[in-house]
C-alpha cells in the first residue's frame, strides 16, 4: 500500500479524480458556490450587460409579448424565462430583484449583528442589573411576532428597500444578543480569559481582543442562517406589499403580480419562487463551511498541524 | 415553588409593560397618530379637528397613562372602520388562526419526531443524511410560494380543493401543508441531532451492557431526554403561528390575526393594528411561561435546580 501511497496522490490532484471522490456534502458545496457567484455577478453587471445589449432591459415593455411562455421567439426577440404581464423579459426581472433581496439581507444581517453582538457581549460579561434590562428587553421584541411587528413599523415608516432591512433588523437583533450572551457566558470562564486577566489586560481588551474573536464561527453560522431569514421575510412582505414596491422588481413582489394569472401563466409563479428557494438553499448548505473558516480554535490546530507534519515548511 | 410563580409572573408582567410602551412608542411617538388614522389626502383643518377631537394634541404623559389604562383593560377603542370595539375584533380572529397552528403543530410533530428518531438512531446511515438534506430543502421554500404551487395545481387545475377560505376540514388542507413544510423540516433535524446525542451517552451504553432491548432504549429513556430542545423550537414556532401566518392567511383569505392586521393597515385603522400586536405579544408572552413549566415536567434536573 504504502509504494503506491504518493502517485496516487498526484491522481487525486486532477480534478476529474476529485469530483468522483467527492461526497455529496461536496458537491451541494461546490453547487451552492458556483450558483451565488453567478447570482451575485449577474445582479452586479446587469446594467453593464443591459447596455451591452447582451441582456433586456429589466423596465422594457412589450405590450404584444404580455405573458408570454418560456423560450418565446418572436420578432428577433428571445424570452428565456417568458415575459410578465406587461411584456417585460421575466430572467431580466429575477435579476433585477435579486440586488434587492440580496441587498436587503445582507443590510438586515449586519445591522441585526452589530446591535445584537454588542448588547449580548455587554450583557454576558457584566452580568448584573446591565444584563437584567438588556435581557428583558430582547424578551419584550421576541414576544411580538416579527411579521407583524414588522408591519406595524412599516405603516408608521412607510416602505422601501432601508426601511425593511432597519425593520427587519429591528425584530431579529434579539436572537443575536441571546446567541452571543450564551457564548459568552461560557468562554468569560475560559483558562485563556482568566489568563488575560491575571496578566492585567482591561476590560475592553478581554471583551473585544479575547472573547470576540472566539464568537465568529457561531456569529456567522447564525448571520448566514439569519440571511435567508430576512430574505424569506422580505419576499414576504414585498409580497403583501408592504416592502419593495412597484415600479421596483422583488421576487415577493413578481409573485404578488403574477397572483391573478395563476392558472394561465405558470412561469410567472415558479421561477421568481424558485430564485428564492435556490438562493436561500445555496447560502443554507454553505453557512456549516463558512463557520469553520473563521474559527479561530480550529485555525490554529490546523496550523500546529501543518507545522508538525512539514517542520521544513516555516 | 411560590415565590417562583411568583416571579416569573413579575417577570412576564414586565416584559408586557415593557411590549406596551414599545407599541406607544412606535405608533404614537415615532408616528403621528392622527396621521396614521385619517386618509392621506386629508386637509390640515380636517387634522386639526380630528386631533382636538381624538385628545392626541394633549400632552404625551396624559396620552400614555390613558393608553396605559386602555391597555390594563383591554379597551383598545373602536375600530375606525366598523366602529365595533377592536378588543372584540382581536378576539373573533384569534379562532381561525389557533385552530390553524394547531393543525399545522400537530401535522409537523407527526411526522417530524418519528422520521427524526429514526434518522438519530442510525447515525451515517442514508436515512440520516437524507433527513437533514429534505429538512434544508424544506426550510428553504417561501411558505406563501409553497401555497401558491398548491393552489394552482390541487386547487386551480385538479379542482380537488378550494382555493381559499375558511370552513370544513377540507380548507385546512392547503394552507396547513403550506405552513407546516418548513416547520416539520426544522423540526425533524432538531429531533434527530437531540436523538442522534444521547445515543451516544454513557446511560445508553449501560443499558445496551445490561442487555436492554434497542426499543426501549429508545423510547423508555432516549425520546424523554431528547425532547427538551424539541419543546424549545416548537414553542418558537407554535408562537411565530400564534402571531398569524400573516402571509398564508392572506394568501388564503383565512380570517384570523394576520389577516386582520394587514387589512386594518390598509385600512389606516390604528387601533386594531395596536389591539392585534399587543394581545397577540401577550398570548406569546402567556405561552412561553407555560413552556417554561413543562421544562420541569420533562426534565427533573430543571425542577431540582430551581
Amino acid at each position: 500500500m504504502s509504494t503506491v501511497g504518493a502517485p496516487r496522490i498526484e491522481v487525486h490532484r486532477t480534478i476529474r479524480a476529485r469530483l468522483a471522490r467527492a461526497r455529496i456534502g461536496d458537491l451541494a458545496f461546490y453547487g451552492a458556490l458556483v450558483f451565488l457567484t453567478a447570482l451575485v455577478l449577474a445582479a452586479l453587471t446587469q446594467p453593464l450587460l443591459v447596455a451591452m445589449g447582451w441582456m433586456y432591459s429589466p423596465e422594457e415593455q412589450n405590450l404584444l409579448l404580455r405573458n408570454s411562455s418560456p423560450g418565446t421567439a418572436a420578432d428577433g426577440s428571445f424570452h428565456l424565462l417568458g415575459t410578465d404581464y406587461l411584456g417585460r423579459d421575466a430572467l431580466s426581472r429575477i435579476i433585477r430583484a435579486a440586488q434587492f433581496s440580496l441587498a436587503v439581507g445582507a443590510l438586515t444581517v449586519i445591522c441585526s449583528i452589530v446591535i445584537g453582538v454588542i448588547i449580548g457581549l455587554l450583557a454576558g460579561y457584566y452580568g448584573g442589573w446591565l444584563e437584567s434590562v438588556f435581557m428583558r428587553l430582547t424578551d419584550v421584541f421576541m414576544s411580538i411576532p416579527g411579521l407583524l411587528l414588522a408591519l406595524f413599523v412599516l405603516y408608521v415608516l412607510g416602505g422601501g428597500f432601508v426601511n425593511v432591512a432597519l425593520v427587519l433588523a429591528l425584530t431579529r437583533w434579539p436572537v443575536v444578543a441571546r446567541v452571543t450572551r450564551a457564548a459568552v457566558l461560557s468562554l468569560r470562564e475560559r483558562q485563556f480569559v482568566l489568563a488575560a486577566h491575571t496578566a492585567g489586560a482591561g476590560q475592553a481588551r478581554i471583551m473585544f481582543r479575547e472573547i470576540l474573536p472566539n464568537l465568529y464561527p457561531s456569529i456567522v453560522v447564525l448571520g448566514t442562517l439569519e440571511f435567508t431569514r430576512a430574505m424569506l421575510s422580505e419576499a414576504g412582505l414585498s409580497f403583501l406589499g408592504f416592502g419593495i414596491r412597484a415600479p421596483e422588481a422583488s421576487w415577493g413582489l413578481m409573485l404578488a403580480q403574477a397572483r391573478p394569472y395563476i392558472d394561465t401563466a405558470w412561469w410567472l409563479i415558479v421561477f421568481p419562487g424558485l430564485s428564492i428557494m435556490l438562493t436561500a438553499l445555496a447560502v443554507n448548505s454553505l453557512s456549516g463551511r463558512v463557520g469553520m473558516l473563521v474559527d479561530p480554535q480550529l485555525r490554529s490546530q490546523i496550523r500546529h498541524q501543518s507545522k508538525r507534519k512539514s517542520p521544513t515548511a516555516g | 415553588m411560590i415565590s417562583v410563580i411568583v416571579r416569573r409572573v413579575l417577570e412576564s408582567l414586565t416584559v408586557l409593560l415593557g411590549i406596551a410602551i414599545l407599541i406607544f412608542l412606535i405608533g404614537e411617538v415615532v408616528g403621528d397618530p392622527a396621521r396614521l388614522m385619517l386618509p392621506m389626502d386629508a386637509s390640515q383643518e380636517t387634522y386639526e379637528a380630528f386631533r382636538r377631537e381624538r385628545g392626541f394634541d394633549r400632552a404625551i404623559h396624559v396620552r400614555f397613562l390613558e393608553y396605559l389604562g386602555g391597555v390594563v383593560t383591554l379597551d383598545f377603542g373602536d375600530s375606525l372602520r366598523s366602529g365595533v370595539d377592536a378588543k372584540s375584533l382581536v378576539l373573533r380572529a384569534f379562532v381561525p388562526t389557533l385552530l390553524l397552528a394547531f393543525t399545522t403543530q400537530l401535522v409537523a410533530l407527526l411526522i417530524a419526531v418519528p422520521v427524526g428518531t429514526v434518522a438519530g438512531m442510525r447515525p451515517n446511515s442514508f436515512a440520516n443524511r437524507l433527513t437533514s438534506t429534505l429538512s434544508i430543502v424544506s426550510i428553504s421554500v417561501p411558505t406563501f410560494w409553497a401555497g401558491m404551487i398548491t393552489i394552482s395545481v390541487f386547487a386551480v387545475s385538479l379542482r380537488l380543493l378550494p382555493t381559499s377560505g375558511y370552513g370544513a376540514l377540507h380548507f385546512f388542507v392547503l394552507p396547513t401543508f403550506a405552513l407546516a413544510l418548513g416547520i416539520t423540516g426544522r423540526l425533524a433535524e432538531v429531533v434527530r441531532a437531540s436523538v442522534q446525542e444521547q445515543m451516544t451517552s454513557q446511560y445508553v451504553k449501560t443499558a445496551r451492557a445490561k442487555g436492554v432491548p434497542e426499543r426501549r432504549i429508545v423510547f423508555g429513556h432516549v425520546l424523554r431526554n431528547a425532547m427538551g430542545p424539541v419543546l424549545t423550537v416548537s414553542g418558537d414556532e407554535f408562537a411565530t403561528l400564534i402571531g398569524g401566518a400573516t402571509v398564508i392567511e392572506v394568501l388564503f383569505g383565512w380570517p384570523g390575526i394576520g389577516y386582520l392586521t394587514v387589512g386594518a393597515i390598509e385600512g389606516r385603522d390604528l387601533p386594531v393594528v395596536q389591539a392585534s400586536v399587543m394581545m397577540t405579544a401577550t398570548a406569546i408572552v402567556g405561552l412561553n411561561a407555560i413552556i417554561d413549566a413543562c421544562y420541569g415536567r420533562i426534565d427533573p434536573r430543571v425542577r431540582r435546580r430551581r
